[in-house]
Parts: structure tokens; sequence; C-alpha cells
């Protein structure tokens, strides 16, 4: 069968898109992110949030959704936009904040909470396309899979949109990520973008201890992949190499701080998911507030 | 002074399993567990320290967790794979047909936050079709303990005598104690909660909503309702001699923490279809949809699994 001829999407356009929101203005978006984690986590006290794993994605989510993507809610046709599939769904407390910024939620579906009938987020994403979520999510491994499928809707439809799967370092543990892959490069799925928010720990501990197997970047290189290895906190990085096109899907390894922006909660296998107290709510307001204000001052 | 069954039903069921397996270790040095990526909550230091080898870490990877698990099994190690009750059952489920099924892989699997107990986690990690998915494999064992002196007496008798198992654990942290005076039943039969021998309804329930069935009965008793409450641990060989004791009864409710279709309820309702004469059965169970995150508590109630609501349908299907 001979594939539709993809619309490849200027370059421009990205670039343009990048550019509208800028790199203070992201890092500031990335923070906000993090404060809204932290008040999901304060407004359900006795709930162990998986904070750790949402709080190192905090610029992944920003970047994509404020930075790079064609969201829909920008003016893209909406056919035409891009998608995101969050593969570690226990990350969605970061999700619904950046999904906030660009549009694709409102602080009321916000604030309806998340458990029982009735709510438009959870603690783990519920698929509602209308809000730009993709997937449900939760049961680790399935992500990749799924974003290849879109991908290759995308290619029968003659679509330009791009699809960006966001996976956890642990999570590739699941064979089904590698059969995915495996069909991604086999079928150079170039609209397809992996991204690994790479921040060394799992559930039970360091990654590199639980299951070492060998550097993701060699792993998806030898699946086919382009491979682009970032740090997952610098958000004009994670803006450029996520912008980038070729025939091949693409996988970006961001190397992340678990917990990033709690001093106490970084790199602490203990926060993978764990309840937050007031003491602990004050202080992550209060280190959040400075991170904020070192961000602001960089610019001026 | 507290007994010690006492203590064990106030743990969470993953210390015990910890504790049990540290035990088990003792004697034992063919005992294995394959985890995935869910061994730090086991609280497995003192087995580990015991008996080093006994750990094995497979990561986030429940297909190979059930592959390993099964070859160390059928080597003759004495092997437990615990993981979340959902990811241990329906996602390796052709793993445990072909391993633990047609080959007899003696694994005893160890489904942990079954039934509701994730619910705040939403339906991807709440396990409500994982009892019918195990007790679907033919020669399968499967069990839910009621409460922690259960599990841990389970856990021990599966793993002195290793076959395909499951084991399923749920806790809501209201459960009743049922066993405070120890196990007193053999392994397999059923156990009579609370006798009601001129009653028209019999109550039997499977794992820790046994006790919400209990006090379904004492509910019932109050509007002048006798209903005896039987638990079945072991829903898979089912204890088909306690159900031909129920043949005088006008209604058998069965109560569960699972979908009201495929567990335990569906089994009883095999059975008793064979049955001439049988009483009408009554399945209360989690609805047949995939349920938004909520406490645990909300979803029982919702579901009318609570001792209210238990006593409450009794009384419409009476009535
Ligand atoms: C199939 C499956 N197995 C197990 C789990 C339980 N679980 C939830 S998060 C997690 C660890 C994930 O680690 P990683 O992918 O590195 O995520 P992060 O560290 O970014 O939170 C595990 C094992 C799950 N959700 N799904």
């Amino acid at each position: 069968m001979q594939s539709v001829a993809t619309e490849t999407r200027p370059i421009q356009e990205a670039t343009r898109k990048s550019a509208r929101v800028a790199g203070v203005d992201l890092a500031l978006r990335a923070i906000e992110v993090r404060r809204q984690v932290i008040e999901f986590a304060r407004r359900y006290p006795d709930m162990p949030f998986h904070l750790g794993g949402s709080l190192s994605c905090a610029e992944i989510m920003a970047v994509l959704l404020s930075g790079v993507m064609r969201t829909g809610a920008d003016g893209t046709p909406w056919e035409q936009r891009d998608r995101l599939v969050l593969s570690k769904g226990h990350a969605s407390l970061a999700l619904w904040p950046a999904l906030m910024q660009a549009g694709l939620l409102t602080q009321e579906d916000l604030d309806r909470g998340m458990l029982g009938p009735d709510t438009v987020i959870g603690k783990q994403p519920k698929r509602n396309v209308v809000h730009g979520i993709e997937l449900s999510g939760g049961s680790l491994g399935m992500g990749l899979g799924y974003a290849v499928g879109l991908a290759l809707a995308a290619r029968r439809k003659g679509l330009a949109s791009r699809v960006f799967c966001v996976m956890g370092d642990g999570e590739c543990d699941e064979g089904s990520v590698w059969e995915a892959a495996s069909f991604a490069g086999h079928n150079s799925l170039g609209s397809l973008v992996a991204v690994i928010d790479a921040n060394g720990l799992q559930l039970d501990g360091p990654t590199a201890q639980v299951l070492d197997s060998g550097p993701l970047s060699a792993k998806f290189a030898a699946f086919g992949f382009d491979v682009q290895v970032v740090d997952g906190h610098d958000v004009q990085a994670l803006a450029e190499v996520l912008s980038l096109h070729s025939e091949r899907p693409l996988a970006v390894i961001a190397h992340t701080v678990k917990g990033k922006g709690l001093s106490f909660a970084e790199n602490d296998v203990k926060w993978h998911d764990r309840c937050l107290d007031d003491d602990g709510y004050r202080r992550a307001v209060a280190e959040l507030e400075a991170a904020r204000r070192e961000v602001l001052a960089h610019a001026e | 002074m507290q007994s010690e069954e006492q203590r064990l039903c106030g743990l969470d069921a993953k210390v015990v399993f910890g504790e049990t397996m540290a035990r088990i270790a003792k004697d034992d040095s063919l005992l294995t567990v394959v985890v995935s990526d869910y061994g730090r909550r086991l609280n497995l230091d003192a087995m580990r320290e015991e008996l080093p080898s006994a750990f094995v870490q497979c990561g986030i990877a429940e297909q190979s967790q059930v592959e390993v698990a099964s070859a160390l099994a059928n080597e003759g190690f004495h092997v437990l794979a615990p993981s979340y009750a959902t990811f241990i059952t329906s996602r390796v489920l052709d793993q445990v047909r072909v391993m633990l099924g047609m080959m007899r892989s003696p694994v005893v699997l160890v489904g942990l936050s079954a039934g509701c107990e994730a619910g705040a986690l939403g339906a991807s990690h709440m396990a409500l079709e994982d009892l019918a998915c195990m007790r679907t494999i033919p020669g399968m064992t499967v069990v839910c303990p009621a409460d922690n002196v259960e599990l841990a007496s389970v856990l021990e008798e599966l793993a002195a005598a290793p076959r395909p198992a499951y084991v399923r654990v749920s806790q809501y942290g209201t459960d009743a104690c049922l066993h405070a005076q120890g196990m007193q039943r053999a392994f397999g039969k059923a156990e009579v909660l609370r006798e009601a021998t001129d009653g028209q309804v019999a109550i039997l329930a499977t794992g820790p909503l046994a006790g919400e069935a209990v006090q379904a009965a004492d509910l019932l008793a109050r509007e002048g309702m006798a209903a005896s409450v039987t638990e079945f641990a072991v829903v898979k060989p089912l204890d088909t001699e306690a159900l031909d004791a129920l043949s005088g009864k006008r209604l058998v409710v069965t109560v569960e923490d699972h979908g009201v279709q495929g567990g335990f309820g569906s089994a009883v309702a095999e059975y008793l279809s064979g049955v001439e004469g049988a009483p009408r059965v009554l399945r209360l169970g989690m609805p047949d949809e995939y349920l938004d995150a909520d406490t645990p508590r909300h979803l029982l109630e919702r579901a009318g699994l609570t001792a209210d609501g238990i006593a409450r349908q009794v009384g419409e299907a009476l009535a």
C-alpha cells in the first residue's frame, strides 16, 4: 500500500510558536504548574499524590503545551492539532495546569476536583479529547503504542499533526514500550516524539538499581529513532529539541530531578507518592515563590 | 493485652505480607518473592536479610515477572509474585493462561489493593475483574482473605504447598477482624460467621466485605429478618458442600468488592443453577462499568456494599 504523502509543515511555524511564548514566560509557566501541583495536594491532604514525577515534568508539560504544540486552542483547525499522550498518567497533576495554560481546561474544570462522577480531571487522566486528554492513563507502558496509532492515523489522513508521548524512565521497563518503538522505527513515524522524563527514580528506588538495561538514548537509537538528550528543566533547550523534525521518530531524553522545586522532595524516592502536610505545603509555596523571583530577576 | 490476631488486623496488609515472608524465610530456603517495582512497600527487609536471594526484582514489567516466577516455581522454588491486583491478573492474563494454567506452574500471584481499595487512583487501578479473570483459568486456586489473620494463614498454606493460585488482597481501613480468635477452619472450607438456622436468608461473602455482611445481618435481625452469614475465602475451588447446605433457604445473597459479573456471585450462581429447587440468588457487587476515581468508602456506599446497603437490598428482594 502506498502511504498518503504527508504535508510537511513549514519549519518557521514551529519556530514562530516557540517565540510566541518566550523563554522567561515558559519558565514562569513551569513554576506555575508546580504551584498548581502543590495546590492539588493541599486540597486532598489525605491522598498520597504522585508529587515526585509530576514536579519533574513541569517544564516538559509547559513547553509542550505553551511553546511547541499546535494545541487546537490556538487557532489550529482542530483535526490538524498536535496530540499529547501522557503515558505516565500518574503525573496528571502537572498535565491539568499545563492544559489550563494552553486554554484547554478552565479553572472551573480544575475546581470541580478529582473525585467522584461529574469531574473533568481525575487523579489519572480519562480520555476527553475536547480538553486535550487523549489517553485514559494509569496503567504504564500503553501510551507509546497509542501515540504510534495516532501518528499512523495522521499519516493516513494526510495531516501534519505531531504526536508527543511523555513517559517515565522507569516506565521504559515495560516490554510494550519497545513493541511500540519497533513499530515507530520500522514505519519511520517522523511525526512521533517520545519524551522521556528521565528523573532516575521509579517506585522502588533508583532506576539504575531496579532494572538497569543500558542507556535509553542508545536503545531508542537502535530502534530507529533520532535521539536528543537535554536538560529537562531548561525550557529553551526543550523548546528547541522538541521543535526538531526528521523522517524518523524522535526520542527526547530529558534529564530531570524527581520532586524538582521542593528541596525536601528532590531525588527522594519517598516522594514518589506521598501526602503533603501543612508544613510541607508552606515550605513548597515559599520555595516556588523564590524560584519565580529568581526567574524574574534573571529576565531583567 | 492485645492479641496477636488483633495486632495483625490493625496493620496494613502489605506489612503483614512482609512479616509473613520473613517468618517463612526462616525455615524455607526456597522461598522467592518476585516483584515488579512494587517491593519497597511490602516490608520485605527482614526477609531479604534472612534470605537475600529470595528477592527478585523485575522492574515495571509484569509479563516478565510472571514468566520468571513460573520458571523459578517449576525449578522447585516456592514463589510468590505480588503486584497491584489489576496488573498481576488482567495485564498478564495470557502469561497466566499459559504458565499457571496450561503448564500448571505453582506460582502464587498476590493481587494488592484489589477491589476498590485503590479507588482514589481511578479506574485503571481498581481491580474489579480480577476474580473473573483468575477463576476462569483451569486449575487455579483463588482466595480472598477477609482480614490479615486469614491473609497470613493463606500465604503460609500456599507457600508450604505451592500451586497455581491467586490471593486477592483488599482492605478498607474499617474492616472487622473476623478471625480475632485465630483461624478455626480448614483451608478451602467456608466459615459460618452467623448462624440463622430457621432464617430464610443466607448471606455469602468473600473478602473484607464479610464484615459488612455480618453487620447487615445485625440490621436485618433488628427488623425481624434472620439471616445467616458465611464467609467463602476460597472462591475456587468453591466449597459446594456449604452451598448444598443452603437448600431450604428462600434467598441466597452474595457480597463481594468485585464486579457483579464473573466473580464470586457468579460462581455461586453457576453452581446453584445445577441444583434442583435451589434458592434464588441476589448478587451484590460493583456495577458493570468503569468508575470515576473516588475514596473506597464512597465507591462502596454508592454500590450498596456497606452494611446499610446490603440490608436494604436484601429487604427489597424479600418485599
Ligand atoms: C502497568 C503498571 N505497573 C505498575 C504501576 C505502578 N506504578 C505507578 S508509578 C510507578 C513508577 C513509575 O516510574 P517512572 O516511570 O520512572 O515514573 P516517575 O519516576 O517519573 O514518576 C509504578 C511502578 C502502574 N501504574 N502500571
